[in-house]
């Protein structure tokens, strides 16, 4: 007990000093969020093993390092090269960068922006005393129920919002690089991204979690992705944070009528990671993908939490997870699939497969169905494989190594996620990342 | 090119193969038959290399190393090639992504360049001609969802790209009707020359028809009770297996 309450302290201490330096807005409704916050903060504490939603997620190590909120925006030692090589950098449309927690103009291209999609970061929205977007802000991502969003919430000071204008389609990917940068001290970063599709509009949005080598850091996100009626939106999160870093991500959908909403998760880094994602399907004939692939290896620890909530009649759901776990790391898969009465006619669907690599790797996959309605169509399925030797021999008996061989077949299992992605540069992003980690150029397709 | 000794191999500790000896030429055609459960896949494996399997005794030499101590994958390289009874699927890999992998192996192995896309298409083209497959194979998953004749006709495609030294065809010919029966024959006939080899199990002699073997041995409980040529294998079809159980080894 005393033990969790010096690591809340420690937060609560550092929320104080953020006040003292935020005191031109101390009056302003977005410190009322904060004060909220944290306020919701104290009361929930930290998760501990009791805590259902975290069983398998031990946050002890994470909570015991002291990392040290980034307040405020200092000057950075990266040069556009810099970011490039973090991937993607051919990439068309903007990149947008922010560096320990602030954006970097300097880094950024903002003028590839498209037209009619509006484009600021909540540190100028902030700054001009312009609230009104805030305001709107955590209708979904409600901080009394989470206690990493209300962390979150409470040191909102820098992030994105995004407003696609009805009937705007934005075609070329927003990518929004996110870079921690210090060795020398342990920090943590607070990145907030709103997302409003107007209705008729599309967005294709790419976040993008990275470190620089030997960085130690906590990264602890939120996004909140509204679509109004008839938006798509195309969401890609790529966390390839550090192997000694941590990373918990929220992220909160809401869905009008007639809405597409397409995430695709793809999680290489961090020594603990966890990605919570509640989408709440609240008018009718939407759909939801949640298509996800994460990769452990050494120690890593890869958490991912699902909800889709229908709440409206008409829609469907798919989650499609698959797991590559290698060494002694530890996958953890929930997804929760939840139809309220009204939601006649759902169909929906989960999937999560995971593949274990090695007799120390370990995955812990738990399906939920919470269904009030009667008339619905909703499966789920899990797996838990190791390569199968018939299929190896197979492969050597054609003169493939054998090394090659277990390569070819955990790409061939990745392959089903890999496969629904759209964009293609993302697409051969991850070709390359699994490459990166098997060691070995499978070069599929080509 | 191909010397089995003496073989004895057991899985789990039970004793399958019990005395082995064959001699397999350049330019010949061997056919293994027997009742099931003889020990012909048992065989056939052993040669590809699955390690299952416990070599209690004997050896095996090809071409003039010994194969027992080469990887699967070096057999392969050195031109082995084994056609399997149940070609095994293997979702999210291409027909087409693994048989240009396993020929630019073999081609490496050669000292060749790996072969570019446009010759291995014209490649694969004739190829899947005489086989009667569809070019949308190549970009299905290997075997996944292909009928059992598909599989077996895959096997012959992969066969006839590959172009091996010694070919070993575990029952490829079951469970295929008179024209696939024809396309795997074909496919054997066409690849036939005076500097490669054939070792074909098959548990009816009716592939036999097609495809005229040079020696036909009988393969009983582990041992090869008899051996002769291609009229072993009529004589065979007509007093069946029943006729050499109560025998012991001819020669
Ligand atoms: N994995 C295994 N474990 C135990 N026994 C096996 C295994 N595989 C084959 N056998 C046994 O070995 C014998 C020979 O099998 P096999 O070589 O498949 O025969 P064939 O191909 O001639 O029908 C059979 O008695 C079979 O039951
Ligand atoms: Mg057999």
């Amino acid at each position: 007990m005393a033990a969790e309450q010096k690591e809340l302290q420690k937060y609560i201490l550092d929320f104080e000093k953020f006040e003292q330096q935020v005191n031109g807005q101390n009056n302003a409704p977005v410190h009322q969020m904060r004060k909220d916050a944290i306020s919701a903060f104290k009361d929930m504490g930290f998760p501990g093993p009791k805590d259902e939603e975290w069983r398998f997620t031990n946050l002890k190590p994470m909570l015991q390092k002291d990392f040290k909120p980034v307040l405020q925006s200092v000057s950075h030692p990266l040069s556009i090269e810099d970011v490039d090589q973090f991937g993607m950098d051919d990439l068309e449309g903007a990149r947008l960068v922010f560096v320990d927690g602030f954006f970097a103009p300097d880094l950024s291209s903002e003028s590839e922006i498209e037209t009619g999609v509006q484009v600021t970061t909540m540190g100028s929205l902030l700054e001009s005393n312009n609230y009104e977007v805030i305001e709107k802000m955590a209708r979904v991502a409600h901080h009394r129920e989470e206690v990493f969003t209300a962390l979150n919430s409470a040191f909102l000071n820098d992030g994105l919002v995004i407003h696609v204008k009805d009937g705007v389609s934005g075609e070329k990917p927003i990518h929004v690089v996110f870079v921690s940068t210090k060795k020398d001290q342990h920090q943590v970063t607070f990145p907030r991204m709103y997302v409003y599709a107007g209705k008729n509009s599309s967005l294709k949005l790419i976040e993008h979690y990275v470190g620089m080598e030997e960085a130690v850091y906590f990264t602890n996100t939120v996004s909140e992705i509204w679509l109004e009626v008839n938006a798509t939106v195309d969401h890609y999160k790529i966390q390839n944070d550090t192997q000694d870093s941590y990373h918990i991500g929220n992220a909160y959908v809401y869905q009008e009528k007639d809405t597409n909403f397409n995430s695709h998760s793809l999680s290489f880094g961090a020594a603990l990671s966890r990605n919570n994602i509640y989408a709440r399907l609240d008018g009718e004939n939407s759909t939801t993908l949640l298509n996800g692939l994460y990769m452990g290896h050494r120690k890593q620890h890869a958490d991912n939490h699902l909800i889709v909530d229908h709440s409206a009649p008409h829609c469907n759901s798919h989650q499609i997870y698959r797991g590559i776990l290698a060494d002694k790391s530890h996958g953890v898969f929930s997804g929760k699939i939840l139809v309220r009465q009204d939601a006649q006619k759902t169909d929906a669907d989960q999937a999560n497969d995971a593949l274990l690599l090695s007799k120390d790797a370990q995955i812990n996959s738990k399906p939920q169905l919470e269904i009030y309605a009667d008339d619905v169509r909703c499966t789920h399925g899990a797996t838990i494989g190791e390569l199968h030797d018939d299929a190896i021999f197979y492969l050597m008996s054609r003169g493939i190594g054998k090394q090659q061989a277990h390569n070819i077949l955990t790409y061939a299992f990745a392959r089903n996620v890999i496969d629904d992605i759209k964009l293609s540069r993302v697409k051969t992003f991850v070709e390359d990342m699994l490459d990166k980690r098997l060691e070995q150029d499978i070069n599929f397709v080509k | 090119m191909l010397e089995i000794k003496n073989l004895h191999t057991a899985i789990d500790g039970n004793e399958i193969l019990r005395g082995i000896d064959l001699e397999v030429n350049k330019g010949q055609i061997h056919a293994i038959m027997g009742p099931n459960g003889s020990g012909k896949s048992t065989l056939a494996n052993v040669l590809a290399g699955k390690d299952d399997y416990e070599v209690i005794e004997g050896s095996i030499t090809y071409q003039g190393e010994d194969l027992l101590e080469m990887e699967p994958e070096d057999r392969a390289r050195n031109g082995m090639f084994l056609a399997f009874q149940y070609p095994v699927e293997i979702p999210g890999v291409s027909n087409s992504y693994l048989l240009k992998t396993a020929l630019n192996e073999i081609r490496k192995h050669q000292g060749m360049e790996e072969i570019d896309a446009a010759d291995f298409l014209a490649l694969i083209k004739d190829k899947l001609n005489s086989v009667d497959m569809d070019p949308g194979f190549m970009s299905r998953p290997v075997n996944q969802g292909f009928s059992g004749g598909e599989k077996k006709r895959n096997e012959i495609l992969q066969m006839s790209v590959l172009d091996p030294t010694l070919s070993v065809l575990d029952e490829t010919d079951s469970g295929l009707d008179i024209d696939a029966l024809k396309i795997v024959a074909n496919g054997v006939n066409r690849l036939r020359r005076d500097d490669n080899a054939f070792l074909i199990v098959t548990h009816y002699q009716r592939l036999l028809q097609y495809i005229v073997p040079d020696y036909v041995h009988v393969l009983y409980r582990g041992k090869i009770v008899k051996s002769g040529d291609k009229e072993l294998a009529f004589e065979l079809e007509e007093k069946g297996y029943d006729w050499l159980k109560n025998n012991g080894r001819e020669s």
